[in-house]
């Protein structure tokens, strides 16, 4: 087979839809967990109306973004903005109208990155990605109302569907981590700069979660200096997790590297560091939704029946914990025998 | 017949989603910053050059400080130029949907740091009313933490971006409605520098981007 028949071949593989499903659900409630502490700090007018309405942006009308030509300049349109943003992730997560209430949220991200730069962070950017490439997708086929009005029950038909969106996701997140670790220009990220990346980044006290100054004591410098190696070797190796996936569907061919990621879990490695790596971000920095939101893509680095194995795995583990009988003084005052 | 439209519609799939990685995957190497002349005379931007000259040193090549300013700022411009113009097939689509690839998450952080003080004065006396990562300065810190409030002042070396001010306008405003004593509200940016372990701390630290309000003429 040539490699332009392989790599149509590659793009046409289908599988049950089921991870995807997990991403939708898992963006749709991380985003709406952000959107709801907009509503509740009551931000959205600042975020998002326009300088003389009450926000902190201003900009020429003749530069206006599009929302603001269809919409007037008042707080109340940046206040629609935010509830647009809601119904659609409302939409997106219970799958309803998904591929439309997907479209109509990338548009309304959009436009809030063109009305405030600034409050656009790359999580953001991240997520509009992502979400892009479940408009393509059938996301929405199962675990959703839309599959309840197809076919009369939540879960909808599991019969394998494309698997191209799931691949382009992973593919996504391979490409945001190796990107970042390239752009990793600072000299503090290398030998050569003393490893004090992290160091630095936990001193900052407008992103720092508490006051980390005792980090500069011997022991605890060392470990930022080597977290700030592994996070840097963690970024760059993101490739590695393909190359595995690539050796995983040949491992029939022959060569010691093949034979090494075979036997090697790289990617359950590349997942369980990444996890960790996502979970320590969220208790030392004050990054919002960044590490939750790159975890709820996680599930693209597993096929299918991976997950569904690993859910099945855990809900043993649920049943058996939940049905294990109480060890209780027995009436005559013992253990039970 | 319809065997001949599936196996075509996988082409034009194939077709497509070769098209948007290859550009996605280009879009996403870093460039090498922003080429500025006036960005390298820059404290930070100093010690980098040195740091970056020592290691070439280190490895045998000699360059003066001055050679490899030159010599980086026209490869940041050369690799800015191929990087806009080879990416010039999706760059109205990225434009559209806001998704320009480009992840620079923490890439060169600095021994700067800086805390944002919101302050309340009745008459002459002063109340620090916020002031990042006290414990005990926490007026509106919920709202101020949260992740797209705090982009609105977070600064990078270029100081803190254009929303900086409409925010000072809106916390002065909610601090008058709220306080009818306060008669002035002074925000600003405290900077000061990170000691290195084994440093003393450095007392040192200078007040900037200061904004004054004082309260409305009823």
């Amino acid at each position: 087979m040539s490699w332009l028949a392989r790599w149509v071949a590659f793009w046409d593989e289908r599988e049950p839809p089921i991870v995807l499903a997990w991403i939708r659900i898992a963006i749709a409630l991380v985003m709406l967990v952000d959107l709801a502490a907009i509503g509740r700090h009551g931000v959205a007018t600042w975020l998002w109306a326009p300088l003389d309405a009450g926000g902190i942006v201003g900009w020429d009308a003749a530069d206006a973004p599009l929302f603001y030509r269809l919409f007037p300049p008042a707080a109340g349109s940046a206040q629609l903005l935010w509830l647009g943003l809601v119904l659609s992730l409302l939409c997106v997560g219970a799958g309803f109208c998904t591929r439309g209430a997907a479209l109509c949220y990338v548009w309304l991200s959009a436009q809030s990155a063109l009305i405030n730069g600034p409050a656009d962070r790359a999580i953001d950017r991240a997520i509009r990605i992502m979400m892009l490439i479940l408009v393509l997708s059938p996301a929405g086929k199962v675990w959703s109302i839309d599959a309840k009005l197809e076919t009369g029950s939540f879960r909808g038909s599991l019969e394998p569907a494309p698997a191209w969106p799931r691949y382009l996701i992973l593919g996504q997140l391979v490409l945001i981590y190796f990107g970042a670790g390239l752009a990793k220009g600072g000299t503090y990220w290398y030998p050569w700069g003393g490893y004090r990346a992290l160091y630095l980044t936990l001193q900052d006290p407008i992103l720092a979660a508490a006051d980390f100054h005792w980090l500069a004591q011997p022991l605890p410098f060392r470990l930022t200096q080597a977290a700030t190696a592994l996070t840097h070797l963690w970024e760059l190796s993101a490739p590695l997790v393909l190359l595995a996936a690539y050796y995983r569907r040949t491992r029939e061919r022959p060569g010691w590297l093949r034979r090494v990621f075979v036997r090697v879990p790289v990617r359950n490695l590349y997942v369980a560091l990444g996890v960790a790596f996502h979970l320590t971000l969220a208790l030392t920095l004050r990054l919002g939704i960044f590490p939750f939101a790159m975890l709820a893509c996680f599930p693209a680095f597993f096929r299918p029946q991976e997950l569904e194995r690993g859910l099945g795995r855990l809900r043993g583990w649920c049943a058996s914990a939940l049905s294990r009988p109480r060890r209780a003084p027995n009436a005559s005052g013992g253990l039970p025998r | 017949m319809w065997s001949f439209l599936t196996s075509r519609v996988a082409q034009l799939r194939g077709a497509i989603i070769a098209y948007f990685v290859f550009f996605n995957a280009l879009a996403a190497l870093p460039t090498v910053g922003v080429p500025s002349a006036e960005r390298l005379e820059r404290p930070f931007e100093q010690a980098e050059l040195r740091r970056w000259r020592n290691l070439l040193a280190a490895l045998g090549i000699e360059l003066s400080e001055q050679r490899l300013a030159q010599l980086y700022l026209s490869l940041a411009q050369g690799a800015m130029d191929a990087h806009r113009l080879v990416l010039e097939p999706i760059a109205g689509f990225a434009s559209l949907t806001q998704t320009a690839q480009g992840w620079r998450l923490f890439g060169t952080p600095d021994e700067q740091r800086s805390v944002l003080r919101v302050s309340a004065f009745a008459g002459e006396r002063e109340e620090l009313l916020y002031e990042s990562l006290s414990p005990e300065h926490r007026w509106n810190a919920d709202r101020l933490e949260y992740r797209r409030v705090r982009a609105a002042y977070n600064p990078s070396r270029a100081g803190p971006p254009a929303t900086y001010e409409g925010l000072g306008l809106r916390l002065s405003e909610q601090i008058f409605a709220e306080r009818p004593d306060v008669s002035r509200v002074r925000i600003l940016l405290d900077r000061s520098r990170v000691p290195l372990p084994g440093e003393a701390p450095d007392p040192a630290h200078e007040e900037q981007h200061v904004l004054e309000f004082s309260r409305p003429a009823q």
